[in-house]
C-alpha cells in the first residue's frame, strides 16, 4: 500500500462504509465467481465468453495475474483456430482494453507486459499511437519506469526516428529539470543516434551546454547533475577525445557555480571529482574541497572521507 | 480504534514490537476489506513477509506452522512452481517465497525439491536472463528470485552461472547502478536484486563499488528516509533495497544510519501496531516487513540479524551451511577470515 494516508473516522461513519464496501466484495467476488466457474465448466475450449467474462475481472484487480495468463492462453488457441483477419480484431480488441486498465492502473507490470506481448502479435502495431499513450501517461506521472521502458520497447519494435525520441526528451527536461527519467532516457539514445566518434564529441559537448541550463537554474537538483556525470563518463570513453581539455572548461564553469552557491554541495562535489580525473591539483586544495563537503552534507560522511585515499 | 493516552510510549524514539506481533498474527483473523481480496494471488509473499518479520522479533511460533505448511504445500503446481495462493498459477517471485517459507519452519524435506528445481531451471533464456514464469516476461528481479532459490536448495550448479551473470551485467548502467532490462534506469530495488544475485555467484568483483555505493547513499533524503530514484521521495521499503544493498558491499556506513532509524520508527502505527510507507500513512505487511529488516540489518532493538542478500535470518543460513563472505555476522564470514 503506497501512500494511503491513514484518517481519523467516527464510528458512525466507519460502519457506513462498511456498509459500502462489503456491497463493494460482493460484486467483486461475484465477478471471479463468474468467470471461475467458466473457467471450470468450459474444459480449456475457450470463445468470446471467456473473453469478456475475464476482463470484467481484470477491471477490477488487474493484479491478478492468472487472469492475464489466461488471457493469453486464449490467444494461444485463438491463433488456431481463428483467421487472422478475426485474430486481429480481437488483438486490436484487447489494445484498446488494456488502454483503459494502464490509464486506471499505470504502473502494474503485468498489464504492461500483457500490451507488449500483444502489440508484438498484431500485423501492424500503430507505434506512433502508442508512444502518444506513453506521452500521455509521462504528463500524469513522469518518473514512471513502466512508461519509459516501454517508449525504449517501442524504438526498438518500430521506425519511428530516434531523432524524435531525443526531441521528445529535450521537452521533458525543459518543462522540469528534476526529471532523472528524460535525462536517462537521452543517455541511452545519444550514442545510438552519433555513431561517428568526432559527431559524437561535438555533440557531447553541446550537451555540456544544455546541463549547465540545468544546473545553473537549479543547483541543488541531482537529476543534472547524475546526467554531467554520465557526460563525462562518455567523453573519456571515446579515444582522442581530447577531454582532458573540456573537462578542464567543464572545472571552470563548476566553479563560478560555487561563487554563486557557495552552501550548495553539488557543484563542489563534481568539481572536486573533475579535479581528481584531469590531475595535478594540489592536494591541499583537494582536501580542503573534502572537509567542506563533510561540512555540508555531514550524512554521508564516510563517502566523502572515502575520497580522501583517492586525491 | 484506541485513544491516543499519555502514558503510551513514544514511537519515534522506541521500536513497538509487541504491536507489530500482534498486528501481523492479527491479519489473517480481522475483518476481511476489499483489500484482502483483490490481494488473493499476493498471500504467498504476504506469509513470507510477515513471517520473516516475526522471526526477526523472535515470535515465529506465534504462527501455526502446520496449517501454513498445508496451505503452502496446496499452492505448488504440478510443474512444480508455487501459485501466490490455491488455484493462482504458478511464478517465480511465489516460488521463492515458498521455500523460504520452508527454511523458516524447518521443513524444506517437505519439499519435491527435483521438481521446484527443474521448474526453475526451465525458465533461464539463452541469453542467461530469466522470465517469471511460461508466459514469458524478463526481468532481472527473475534473476535474483531463481539463483537465490537454487542456492537455498543447493542446486545452482543446474544452471548457467555465467550467462547468467553476463546478463544482469548488461543491464549496468554508467551510475554504478542496475534496471530491469538492458538500458532500464537504475532503480533500488533493481539493484537489490542484482547484487544479490552477484553475490551468490560470487561475483561481487564485477560490481563497480564505490560508483554504486555513492549512488546508494545519495537516497538518503534530510529527512532520514531513502528514496528509490534520484529527486523520488522516501519510502520506508527502500530501508531494504538501499540498506541491504550497502551492507552486501561493505559500505552500509556512507548513509546516517540512526537518522534512518529515526524515519523507520516514525512509520510505525503506534496504535495498531505494523510500518507505514511514510510517517502517518496506513501501515500493510509489506511495509513492516522492510522496515523492521532494515533496522535488523542496521544492527537496532536487539532484532534477530537478517542476511541482506538471502532476506532470512543468518542463523538459518548458517544452519544450511550456506556460505556468507559478505555477512560480518555470519559463521562463514568469521570461518572465510
Amino acid at each position: 500500500m503506497h501512500g494511503v494516508l491513514k484518517v481519523r473516522t467516527t464510528e458512525e461513519k466507519a460502519k457506513a462504509a462498511r456498509i459500502l464496501e462489503l456491497k463493494k466484495i460482493e460484486e467483486y467476488n461475484s465477478i471471479v465467481k463468474k468467470y471461475t466457474d467458466n473457467r471450470e465448466s468450459e474444459q480449456g475450449k475457450y470463445n468470446e465468453t471467456s473473453l469478456s467474462l475475464s476482463q470484467k475481472v481484470l477491471e477490477e484487480n488487474p493484479e491478478f495475474y492468472s487472469v492475464w495468463n489466461y488471457r493469453k492462453s486464449i490467444f494461444n488457441q485463438f491463433k488456431e483456430t481463428k483467421e487472422n483477419e478475426e485474430l486481429q480484431k480481437l488483438y486490436l480488441n484487447e489494445m484498446k482494453f488494456i488502454e483503459e486498465c494502464i490509464q486506471r492502473f499505470p504502473k502494474s507490470y503485468w498489464i504492461w507486459y500483457h500490451r507488449k506481448w500483444i502489440s508484438l502479435k498484431l500485423d501492424s502495431c500503430d507505434w506512433e499511437r502508442e508512444t502518444k499513450l506513453c506521452s500521455k501517461l509521462l504528463n500524469l506521472d513522469l518518473r514512471n519506469f513502466h512508461c519509459w521502458s516501454y517508449r525504449r520497447f517501442i524504438i526498438q519494435h518500430s521506425n519511428i526516428p530516434l531523432e524524435k525520441e531525443l526531441e521528445y526528451t529535450t521537452t521533458k527536461i525543459e518543462q522540469n529539470f528534476s526529471n532523472y527519467s528524460s535525462w536517462h532516457q537521452r543517455s541511452s539514445i545519444l550514442p545510438k543516434i552519433y555513431t561517428d566518434a568526432e559527431e559524437f564529441i561535438a555533440k557531447l559537448q553541446e550537451e555540456f551546454e544544455f546541463v549547465r541550463n540545468a544546473t545553473f537554474t537549479e543547483p541543488k537538483d541531482s537529476s543534472s547533475w547524475i546526467y554531467h556525470k554520465w557526460l563525462v563518463h562518455t567523453i573519456k570513453q571515446i579515444p582522442n577525445s581530447n577531454y582532458i581539455d573540456i573537462l578542464k572548461n567543464e572545472l571552470e564553469q563548476t566553479n563560478e557555480l560555487i561563487e554563486l552557491e557557495p552552501d550548495c554541495k553539488w557543484p563542489i562535489l563534481i568539481s572536486l571529482l573533475l579535479k581528481i580525473e584531469i590531475g595535478a591539483y594540489p592536494q591541499d586544495e583537494l582536501k580542503d574541497q573534502i572537509n567542506l563537503l563533510i561540512k555540508l552534507d555531514n550524512d554521508h560522511i564516510n563517502y566523502y572521507k572515502s575520497l580522501f585515499n583517492k586525491i | 480504534m484506541t485513544t491516543t493516552n499519555s502514558n503510551e510510549v513514544d514511537h519515534t524514539t522506541n521500536m513497538l514490537k509487541d504491536k507489530h506481533v500482534e498486528y501481523i498474527i492479527n491479519l489473517d483473523k480481522k475483518e476481511k476489506s476489499f483489500e484482502y481480496w483483490v490481494t488473493e494471488h499476493l498471500r504467498m509473499n504476504g506469509l513470507y513477509w510477515g513471517l520473516t518479520a516475526l522471526n526477526l522479533m523472535n515470535s515465529i511460533d506465534k504462527m501455526n506452522k502446520q496449517e501454513l505448511i498445508d496451505w503452502l504445500l496446496s499452492c505448488q503446481k504440478p510443474n512444480g512452481g508455487f501459485g501466490g495462493n490455491t488455484h493462482h498459477d504458478d511464478h517465480l517471485l511465489s516460488t521463492l517465497s515458498a521455500i523460504q517459507i520452508l527454511v523458516q519452519f524447518d521443513s524444506l524435506d517437505k519439499l519435491d525439491i527435483d521438481s521446484v528445481v527443474n521448474y526453475i531451471v526451465k525458465l533461464q533464456q539463452e541469453d542467461g536472463s530469466f522470465i517469471g514464469d511460461q508466459y514469458g516476461e524478463v526481468d532481472t528481479r527473475f534473476s535474483f528470485v531463481a539463483i537465490l532459490a537454487l542456492s537455498l536448495l543447493g542446486h545452482l550448479d543446474k544452471i548457467n552461472q555465467d550467462k547468467a551473470v553476463e546478463f544482469i551485467n548488461k543491464c549496468k548502467n554508467f551510475d554504478g547502478g542496475y534496471g530491469s532490462i538492458p538500458g532500464a534506469e537504475s532503480h533500488a530495488g533493481q539493484i537489490y536484486t542484482c547484487v544479490g544475485a552477484l553475490a551468490i555467484l560470487n561475483r561481487l568483483d564485477t560490481i563497480d563499488i564505490d560508483n554504486l555505493g555513492w549512488w546508494l547513499c545519495e537516497r538518503q533524503l534530510p529527512n532520514g528516509g531513502l528514496n528509490g530514484r534520484p529527486e523520488k521521495s522516501s519510502d520506508v521499503c527502500y530501508s531494504w533495497w538501499v540498506v541491504s544493498s550497502l551492507s552486501t558491499i561493505d559500505r552500509l556506513d556512507w548513509i546516517d544510519n540512526d537518522k534512518l532509524k529515526t524515519y523507520i520508527l516514525k512509520c510505525q502505527d503506534n496504535e495498531t501496531g505494523g510500518v507505514a510507507d511514510k510517517p502517518g500513512d496506513m501501515p500493510d505487511v509489506f511495509h513492516t516487513f522492510f522496515g523492521i529488516a532494515g533496522l535488523s540489518l542496521m544492527g537496532y532493538f536487539d532484532l534477530e540479524h537478517i542476511d541482506p542478500v538471502y532476506a532470512l535470518p543468518t542463523k538459518l543460513l548458517d544452519k544450511l551451511n550456506i556460505n556468507l563472505p559478505w555477512n560480518k555476522k555470519s559463521k562463514s564470514f568469521a570461518a572465510n577470515k
